[in-house]
Formats: structure tokens, sequence, C-alpha cells
């Protein structure tokens, strides 16, 4: 029976005539669906504007139960197979728009009237993550005009100003501005690496330059002078292995075998292959009578080194001790 | 409607097949013939030719392993000269073929044979399980595949089906198949989400559950993770251990792979459970030149397998972050999470979903849910007052060739089906007066690395310079996942379209074809069956006759009566045995009466003389 506002239509009493496997009720809901296809998103789910995704998804099931096409497997459907299948596509369609975010808000600012209708019934939205960036940049900015945090930031880039002229090798320099940095504000920690990566290639300078005057003085043979420039060398560079053998070579030659030993030693422990420095370890240790352990060293000396003639004579003359 | 035709659900494995039904409203898996739950995927030809499938072909696949065929699954619906068949046939022990259309085919004992028909042999020993268990044929099931299977491959497992004589209903994929039968069991509402790690492949997929409709929202995964690759490093581990002591490399020595892999298999499932294994395989290989055989021993602890394997449990689960992200869920938002396939056993696996996710839900069996899910899939579509109604998606986008070598994407992956997506297109060049239209199916912009599932050309447009004449594309897919292209000049309403009917690999005249041939092998066979029935059955109460001859005779005596009745006897029993030798059903059933009324005779001659007696 069609409703008796409804002005007969006769494609829709064709099709309800239509001898398929749905009953009256089925049919009627299926064409009044398929007429409503045109309709927004919103609207063919059922919904007004500004639904929740929540509601769009309950309200995508609920129709699904309905008009999905599984439901009527293996049924007789004739032209409602097509009706079905157009109905269930407008379904899906509309609810993947509504619960994905971008796509629903550009299908809301391509339907103004909609996006009005959304705002006026949709709950306040929460702010998003770019707005609370945007603010929290303007906070920050902010407070950085404020004249006690000012000398933080002036303090800050004198930091910066003594990383850049440390990396143009000027240590010196950036240690000056990190003095004046660390007056502006005393409990900026940052400064403090940078210092003592200030201090150490400040170090590294005068042990160069101490190290290049230790060598005119041995030159110029002025023995005492070399061995406190080399001694000054070790001490800003503990790590000159050159140093550490001068001055064990200078101590060996002025006959204190005991001193000469600690920089042997350390010569050694810089660098354990290196010939010379095992030959005079030795040679040193046999002076202090530690047989032992000079022929410890003069055995690795020749393990590098097989033809190594001082070595091997001195060791000869160990065997027979 | 409660008694229309049963439909059965099928997971159809790499390693294990599994089938069952809906009975009752309830879901529950079909034991197999010989009493177990899960069926090997595996099919084989002895050397006197008999072919064997299940559990018997897998017993003998150490013995004979160039005609056993197992993974097959991981070979359904490739090309022959892909990448993954090249790879393949390096590492298995059977002999791949390439068959006339780039198709894949194996080695079977004396004749070559193509996977479709491979796995239609698994598919029907679980058919032949199922009709046994309800005692009435099954022509009907839902099968799964792997969410990752592409047209082809998913044309293929229809094509085995309809050999092994199952019309499948549906297609649906593993891990679909399990948030159904997860949730129709516990009656959730919420999102769902599967993490199916099985032996070849990982399947990851996040289902919206609301009152009986799944929705399926997003699916991915990696089609090259999986337990054997976990097996394969304890492989390496003891490849190595045994050729750091004797210098012998025991992968050139085929037998002997397989049964370190047996082993390797059997002593990662122990350690699921236990601490530490030991693996013992004597006579492992025999050195040439006359020394005796060598032995593994070796044993392997929990944490040592953790250590080999994990970083492929952890590439398991990044992966499914990624599915997450692209479904746009946060793991919070989970209302459960389900593990699926026998590597989830694993407790490093176990232990790392947890970690990145939540606890997995407990009391689902991992081997089981599949075919569970595909039955109930299998009840909703036949059941009008099914509660149950499952929203699929595409599992790879579609879309069209276009000029530069460039695919364009009408159809994404994860989009509900049935669907349609209409877009205008251009010629590309001056007075193009046809356009090709190729269909592609993958996710790759490049045309040539997707899959062409089918082309066509719309020929007849009008002459004019480029891009002037409009082309509207149609891409449609209907609830049965057929997918229908067609192409219109909007100008002059000229129309091409297809139905695209990916290849499986095999042809429509081979695939009936083979039908044919096994129509008849299919009527022999069932009678020959028969005929074995009824020889048994008229065996054994031919015995029972004769056993009971000299009681008779002694109780009867001398009467009249029993001289008649004995005599009468043995002239049915001589007659039966000349019967036993023929092959005629209807002569054999005959003597069996015949003989079934004897034994009801002298069973109550016995029982009353007897009792007379004492």
């Amino acid at each position: 029976m069609l409703s008796e506002n409804v002005p007969p239509n006769t494609d829709q009493e064709a099709a309800l005539a239509e001898a398929v496997e749905l009953p009256l009720d089925r049919k009627r809901e299926i064409l009044a669906r398929e007429a409503a296809l045109g309709e927004d998103h919103y609207a063919v789910l059922g919904l007004k504007p500004g639904a929740t995704k929540q509601q769009v998804s309950a309200a995508y099931h609920e129709a699904s139960r309905v008009f999905h096409p599984d439901r009527y497997f293996g049924k007789q459907l004739g032209s409602y197979q097509g009706r079905l299948e157009r109905v269930f596509r407008r379904l899906a369609e509309a609810h993947a728009t509504l619960v994905d975010d971008a796509k629903r808000d550009a299908y809301l600012k391509a339907n103004p009237r909609l996006r009005v209708a959304a705002a006026a019934a949709g709950p306040v939205r929460p702010p998003t993550t770019e707005d609370a960036a945007a603010r929290a940049a303007e906070r920050r900015a902010r407070l950085a005009r404020h004249p006690y945090l000012a000398r933080g930031a002036q303090a800050k880039t004198l930091v910066e100003e003594a990383k850049s002229q440390l990396q143009s090798g000027a240590p010196e320099r950036a240690l000056g501005l990190l003095h004046r940095a660390q007056q502006l504000d005393p409990r900026a920690k940052s400064s403090a690496s940078v210092r003592s990566q200030a201090e150490a290639q400040k170090n590294a300078e005068r042990a160069k330059a101490e190290l290049a005057h230790a060598r005119e003085l041995a030159a110029a043979g002025d023995g005492a002078g070399a061995l406190s420039a080399y001694r000054e060398v070790l001490a800003l560079e503990p790590s000159s292995h050159e140093a550490a053998l001068a001055a064990a070579q200078m101590l060996f030659r002025t006959g204190t075998p005991a001193e000469a030993r600690t920089f042997a030693q350390k010569a050694v422990d810089l660098r354990p292959d290196h010939v010379g420095s095992l030959v005079l370890l030795g040679t040193v240790c046999s002076l202090l009578g530690m047989n032992k352990v000079a022929r410890r060293h003069l055995e690795s000396a020749l393990a590098r080194d097989a033809d190594n003639a001082e070595a091997k004579q001195l060791l000869k003359k160990l065997r027979w001790v | 409607m409660a008694d229309h035709e049963p439909v059965i659900g099928i997971d159809l494995g790499t390693t294990n097949s599994v089938v069952a039904l809906v009975q009752g409203g309830q879901p529950q898996v079909i034991k197999n013939r010989a009493g177990q739950l899960l069926t090997p995927s595996v099919v084989a030809v002895t050397s006197g030719g008999k072919r064997l499938v299940g559990h018997l072909a897998k017993r003998q696949a150490i013995t004979n392993p160039e005609n056993t065929v197992y993974a097959s699954k991981r070979l359904i619906g490739r090309k022959f000269s892909s990448a993954q068949i090249q790879k393949a046939r390096e590492v298995l022990p059977y002999h791949l073929l390439c068959g006339e259309h780039d198709d894949v085919r194996v080695q079977l004992g004396d004749r070559p044979v193509s996977l479709p028909e491979v796995s239609a042999a698994v598919l029907q020993e679980l058919r032949k399980d199922a009709e046994a268990y309800l005692g009435r044929t099954v022509t009907k099931a839902v099968v799964t595949v792997p969410a990752y299977f592409n047209d082809g491959q998913r044309q293929a497992t229809k094509d085995a089906g309809r050999i092994a004589g199952l019309d499948v209903l549906r297609i649906i994929n593993e891990p679909t198949a399990a948030a159904l039968a997860y949730g129709f069991a516990r009656n959730v509402n919420g999102k769902i989400a599967v993490f199916d790690l099985g032996g070849g492949t990982l399947d990851v997929s996040v289902l919206d559950v609301s009152k009986g409709v799944f929705e399926v929202v997003s699916t991915g995964g990696d089609t090259y993770l999986g337990g054997e690759d976990f097996d394969n490093r304890i492989i390496e581990w003891l490849v190595m251990a045994f050729a750091k002591e004797h210098g012998v490399d025991l992968r050139k020595d085929r037998m002997a792979l397989q049964r370190l892999k047996d082993a390797a298999e059997r002593a990662k499932m122990e350690l699921s459970t236990v601490q530490e294994t030991a693996i013992n395989l004597p006579f492992l290989y025999t050195p040439s030149g006359g020394t005796s055989a060598l032995h593994l021993q070796a044993s392997l602890t929990r944490a040592k397998l953790e250590e080999l394997t994990r970083d492929l449990a952890e590439r398991s689960v990044q992966i499914a972050e990624q599915v997450l992200a692209e479904a746009k869920v946060r793991a919070a938002d989970l209302k459960e999470i389900v593990l699926v396939g026998g590597m989830t056993r694993m407790p490093l696996v176990h232990a790392l979903v947890t970690r990145h996710f939540k606890e997995p839900s407990r009391g689902v069996h991992p081997e089981e849910v599949v075919a569970l899910g595909a039955a109930i899939q299998a009840d909703a579509l036949l059941r009008p007052d099914s509660q149950v109604l499952l929203l699929d998606v595409t599992p790879q986008s579609l879309g069209v060739a276009i000029a530069g070598g460039y695919t364009r994407r009408l159809i994404g992956k994860n989009t509900t089906v049935p669907t349609s997506v209409t877009e205008t297109f251009h010629t590309s060049r001056d007075g193009q007066t046809t356009v090709k239209i190729m269909v592609l199916q993958g996710e790759s912009d490049l045309a040539h690395q997707n899959e062409l599932l089918g082309e066509f050309i719309l020929s007849g447009l009008r002459l004019a310079t480029r891009g002037e004449v409009e082309i509207d594309v149609t891409f449609d897919i209907n609830a049965e996942g057929i997918v229908s292209v067609s192409a219109r000049d909007r100008e002059t309403g000229l129309q091409q379209s297809i139905i695209v009917t990916a290849s499986g690999g095999l042809t429509d005249t081979e695939l009936k074809n083979i039908l044919d041939d096994q129509a008849d092998l299919l009527l022999e066979a069932s009678a020959s069956a028969e005929v074995l029935n009824k020889r048994t059955a008229l065996e054994s109460v031919a015995k029972e006759v004769e056993a009971m001859m000299p009681q008779v005779r002694q109780l009867t005596g001398n009467s009249e009566f029993g001289r008649d009745a004995l005599r009468k006897a043995e002239a049915v029993l001589t007659s039966s045995k000349v019967a036993l030798k023929s092959s005629d059903l209807i002569l054999l059933a005959d003597w069996v009466d015949q003989l079934e009324k004897t034994r009801t005779l002298f069973v109550g001659v016995l029982e009353r003389l007897g009792a007379r007696q004492q």
C-alpha cells in the first residue's frame, strides 16, 4: 500500500511490484533511501550537522544492517541488487568522509551551509595542537623581552659568540667572553662545557709553543732549561710522547736513572710499541738493577725490531748476570 | 530453513589447515578423520604413485622430499618469473616448473601439477573430514586468505575450491576472520586489533565492532615475516656450529636440511613453554669416503632463541604500530588485542605486544580462531536472521596506468566494499583516437611495479588536440569483490568495459579440463571406495559366521533343522568368497545381506540352545 499523500509514481510502483525475495516494507525502505541519495552526508545517515564521530559510526553500522547487500546473500533481488549497492556505497562514502578529520573539514569548507549548522550544533572543539604551539611560541617571546630575563638572554648570546670564537681557534678570546657571560648570569650552566673546551684548547696551544721552545733549548745545549721546558709540556699536555721520551733521555744522560725511569715508563705507556722508548726503559731498569724487568722490556723491543743492536747487546749481557 | 545445506569455513594455512562449522548457533572446529584439529597443508606422491595429504604426507616428507609439497601457499597465484618464485626455487626441496603462461607448476611424481590443484587436494581432504563428521555432502565454503593476497592469489584460491568440488561463497581475510570469531564469542563493542603472526606472514588488522557489525578499519602487514624466518635463524645457528665442528655445510644436503627444519620448528615450539631444549639429530650427515656418520647434538635455551630472533619480533611489532597509525587509532583506544597464529605463542612476541600496546586477550586458540571466523561469516551469509554483518575492505589499491608509466589510484586500499569511483581523464597525444585502459593493483606509483589485472581499449575517439577529449573511467567493486571497470567518452557516450577476472594461473579451459578429468576420477574413486567398504563388511561377517559354525553344529546335533541350516550357510559362504573377488557393488551388497541373515539365525540358535544346555 502506498501512503495517500505521496503522488503516485509509476517507476516506484513498478519497482514495488517487481517479483523479488524481499518483503514489501523492505522494498519501500530501499526505494525511499535511494530517492534521497542526493542529500548531504549527514542527512544520508539520518543525522543532523555537527553529529560526533561516534554518532556517525553508530548510524552507519545501524543502516548497514539493513542495506548491505550481504544481508540478502543468495536471494533473488532483481533490480534491488543494484539499488542496495548504490545505497550502501552512498552510506559508506558519507561515513568515510565524516569520520576522517581532514576529509570532513574539506567537505564542510565546500558546503558553508553545513559548516554553519555544524558549528551551531557541535560542541566546542578543543584547541588543536597547532593553536597551542603558536600560543606557546608567543609566550616565550614575551618572556624573553622582560628586563630580568633579558640578562639571561644576553649571557646566552655571549656564550654563543664564545663558541664561534672557539671554532675559529681563538680560545683566549672565548674565555674572555665566557667570563663576561658568567658575570651577567651566574647560574648559566650551559657555559661550563664550552669553558672546559676553551681551556683544553688553550692548554694545547701553550703546550705546542713550549715544546718548540724546549727543542730550541736542547739544540742550543741548555740541558737544564730544556728539561724544565719538557716538564712544563707534560704538565699541559700529559699525552705528549715526545716530551716524555726527551725528558727521560736527558735525565738518563745526566745520571739520574731513578727519575729517568719514571719518564721512560710514561713514554712506554703512551706508545707501547715504540722501540726507542722500550730500549731506553730497559737500559734504565738494568742500571737500577731490575734485571728481570729490564729483560722483559728489551725482549718486547726485539719482538718489534729484531735487528736492534743495542737491545741485543744489552740482553746478551743481562743473560750472563 | 533450519535444514539449509551446511556451509563450512576453511582456514587454508601455509603450514596447517583447519575446517569449522556453525552448528546450533555456535562455531566449532571439525576434527579430521585422524582425530586432530589441524591438518598439515602438505601434499605428496609416493614412489608407488599414491597421493597423500595431511599428516600422512607430512610424516613421509623426510624420506621423500622431492615429491612432498609444503608451504604451497607461498607460491600460489604468483608468476613463475617473479623474484619470489625464483628465490623459492633455490630453497625448496621439490621442483618448480614454468607453466604455459608464466604460472608455476610443481613436479609431483611423474607429472607437473598446478598450484591450485595442490591446494585443492588439501581442501578436498578437509571437505571429506566435514562430510564424515556431518554424514552428508558439503559443497559450499568460505575460505580465508592472508590480507595481503592480491586478486590473482585470491582467484587461484577460488580455483582450488572449484577443483575440490567446493563453491567458494566468499574469500575473507584471515585477521578479519579472527576478529569475527573473537568478537562473536565475547560480544565485544569497540575497536579490536588482530595481530596475526603465522608461518609465513604477518597480518595486522583493526576492526570497529558494534552489536554484531564488524567494520574493518585498516589492514596491513608484511609478506615476508613469519615463523619460518624464526626457524631459519635456528637452522643457521645449528649449521654454523656444525660447520665449525666438522667443517661440513649441511645446507647442501637436502635430507639433512629437511631434518634440521623439523628439529628447529620443534625446538622453537618447545621453548614457548620450557626454558631449555635439546636438539638431537643422530646420523645427520654421512661424509663421502666411508668415515662414520656425524651426529648433531645441541642444546638451545629460550634466552638464546630470543637473542637469535629479537630483531624479527621487534620488526613485527613496529609494523603493527604502523598499521595502527594508518588507521589513526591509538593503542589506548583499543578495547582488545587478539593474537593469532602459532608464532604468537612465543613469550617474547607476547611480551613485546604487551609492552607496545596492551595485554593481549586470552582464551582464544590462535590456530583455530581463523577457521571459526570463516564459519561464522558463512553462517551469516546464509542465515537471514543473523546478527553478524561484516563490512570488509579492499586489501590493495586499484588504479589505471597513465602516461609516463605512472599509476593513478582510483580506489585506495582499506576502502569499504561495495564501492565505486569515477574519475575523468584526458587524451595525452594530439590526434589520439584510442586509449588503452590498464587496470592495476598495488601500492606503487610506478605502473610496472603493480599487478596488471586486465586491460582494454576504448577506440573511436574524435580527432582533437591533446587534452581535449575527456574520458570518464569508473571502477566498481561489488559485494562479492568482483571488480569491473568501464571507460566512457564524455562527448560521444562511447563506452567500453570489462569485468576484471584476475588470473589465478589457470586459464578457463585449463580449469575446465582439470574439472573434467577430475569428474571421471572422482566418480571412479568414490565407487571403488564403496566397493572396498562392502568387501570388508562381507569379509568380517563371513568370518563371524564361520567361527560360529562348529558351535552351531555341536548344539543342533543331528536335527533336521540343524543340518539344513548348516548346509545353506556353507553354500552362502562359498558364494560370498567368490563374490569377494568381484567389484560389482550390487552383488557384494546382496551377499552381505544373505550372510547377515545367516548370522542372525545362528546367533538366535546359539542363544536359545546354549541357554537350555546350561
